[in-house]
């Protein structure tokens, strides 16, 4: 074997082409999911089974819509966060972390395809839900507001995943976010008018879909949208701080 | 070539190369041959692990790596079949072996042609048949004007490296061409002897040989190479003592690393390096390394 270390080529030399990070993350977790027929079943059935006593048993709507709303929260942010860090800890990100390619929209398309999966497996519980409760205009608004929501919790559980050093730390650090901000979104009580929390449950992002699941209105659903697209730019910004933060959850420096 | 027992900072060194690693103190260059900064994609780093997307098959895992460093599918194509990995790249890479698995890093590494090849124990879990292909690969690398750098502790594929490095503790205490690094222990052929009965009268080295009692028989260093070897008999025999086997060593890396180092080249398991790096992002906060 000939190894040596002079010249490396010059740049007129370079046949590289450069790559579009975000369509190559989204193809990467949607070719992932389609690998994985048995989880996709899974995934359909846990929040169909979850939802069927409360959408045929008559549940106080009002009860129904803070388990649908829990139910679809939880299942985005650790549907993000828990497979990500998976990944780090087997030093799949370190070795992703390590392409040529940027991190932002790596992770933001990735986060695009987990939220597009979501809604297809969360599809047949909707409908279950809308059926049951929802008016048309409400069933309407729900397939944009729940893809919305799914994007905000896919990004929020990569973020989560950053700061956790493993999966018991991702899922813990997960369902206390979640929970803050589904109780910041006026899910678990109504906060009075006129006070503190009712300042901050009118930006807080899972009001539009706990709001729709309740009243079938769509307050909230600018503060959402707003939420999301920062959130996303952020995630593009500091992507490369994210990917380096999430590898070094394989133990090594 | 990198060339150092476990834990001297070769790997250390390649991440620092490659990027994933940014050092404490001082800089790091890589310039093309116009002096302009090595863009990222024109590097290619093969890890020493196998860590693929298990669930995705030995096409998917290749394409996407290679298209991520801006290769093609076409390239990965080329060299999965190189590697005799044509018939199984369409199963899913969680069934392959760790040879297999392997060769793909390798792939996934060299695929995108790049000018800066970083290969961390290369030949690792390779059979005979794929190292071949690699080394013929690397040479067409070397070809087209890439550097190639290999960090191992497997001295038999140094001899054909332009310079190697020995890798000691965090330190490179040798850089130079084999022929030169061997020049420096030229002369020290190694016989060992081992005996059947044990001598019983004094076995006297001939000239300047050096000779060494073991448990199982007798070595000697010799200056001369083998031409002490009929002595050596001779006086053994003379002894009184029964030859069963002569094993003629002569010097190699390892012996240029003992002579440097004082130390064997096979493990230095238990040298520290002195924190030289960090990753990036633990430059502002460090974390405690226990983990939930």
């Amino acid at each position: 074997m000939t190894a040596a270390t002079h010249g490396a080529g010059s740049p007129a030399a370079d046949r590289t082409k450069r790559v579009h990070a975000l369509p190559h993350g989204f193809v990467l977790e949607w070719r992932r999911s389609r690998s994985r027929p048995r989880l996709f079943v899974m995934n359909v059935l846990i929040p169909l089974v979850l939802a069927l006593p409360l959408a045929v048993g008559g549940a106080p709507r009002q009860h129904a819509a803070v388990v649908y709303a829990v139910l679809f929260t939880f299942f985005g942010t650790f549907g993000s966060a828990i497979p990500l860090l998976r990944d780090a800890e087997r030093g799949m990100v370190r070795r992703i972390s390590q392409l040529p390619i940027g991190a932002g929209p790596l992770l933001l398309g990735r986060a695009l395809a987990g939220a597009a999966l979501d809604s297809v497996q969360l599809a047949p519980a909707c409908a279950l839900v809308a059926f049951t409760s929802l008016s048309a205009s409400a069933t309407a608004w729900l397939v944009l507001v729940l893809p919305l929501t799914l994007v905000f919790t896919g990004l929020l559980g990569t973020w989560i995943a950053a700061v956790a050093q493993s999966v018991a730390e991702g899922a813990l650090f997960a369902a206390v976010t979640v929970l803050l901000l589904l109780h910041a979104s006026g899910t678990f009580r109504s906060p009075s008018p006129e006070s503190g929390g009712a300042l901050i449950e009118r930006i807080a992002p899972f009001r539009a879909l706990h709001e729709l699941l309740l009243t079938g209105r769509t307050d909230g659903l600018d503060t959402l949208l707003i939420t999301v697209a920062g959130v996303m730019v952020i995630t593009v910004v500091i992507g490369r701080k994210l990917l380096r933060s999430l590898a070094r959850a394989d133990g090594r420096r | 070539m990198l060339l150092g027992p476990n834990g001297s900072g070769k790997t250390t060194l390649l991440r620092l190369f490659a990027r994933d690693l940014v050092p404490r103190a001082g800089e790091i260059r890589l310039c093309a041959e116009d002096g302009s900064p090595l863009p990222a994609s024109r590097i290619g780093y093969a890890t020493d692990g196998s860590v693929h997307f298990d669930e995705l098959t030995g096409h998917e895992n290749a394409h996407w790596f290679v298209r991520a460093a801006g290769g093609t599918a076409a390239a990965a194509d080329a060299l999965l079949e190189r590697f005799s990995l044509g018939r199984d790249a369409d199963r899913p890479v969680g069934d392959y072996s760790f040879g297999m698995r392997r060769k793909v890093v390798l792939i996934e590494a060299l695929a995108h042609a790049p000018s800066l090849v970083l290969l961390d124990e290369p030949t690792v879990g390779l059979d005979p048949d794929s190292a071949r292909t690699l080394e013929a690969v690397l040479d067409e690398r070397l070809a087209d004007g890439a550097a190639v750098v290999i960090a191992t502790n497997d001295t038999r594929i140094a001899n054909g490296a332009d310079r190697i490095a020995f890798v000691h503790r965090g330190r490179i205490v040798a850089n130079d061409s084999p022929a030169a690094l061997l020049e420096s222990v030229r002369g020290s052929t190694r016989i060992e002897v081992e005996l059947d009965s044990p001598v019983r009268g004094p076995v006297t080295a001939p000239g300047d040989t050096t000779r060494v009692e073991t448990p199982t028989g007798l070595h000697f260093i010799s200056p001369n190479g083998t031409a002490d070897l009929p002595a050596i008999c001779e006086a053994i025999v003379g002894g009184g003592g029964r030859i069963r086997r002569i094993d003629v060593r002569e010097p190699g890396f390892e012996d240029v690393f003992r002579r440097l180092t004082g130390d064997a080249l096979e493990d230095d398991a238990t040298a520290v390096i002195d924190e030289p790096v960090q990753p990036e992002s633990r430059r502002r906060r460090r974390r405690r390394p226990g983990r939930g």
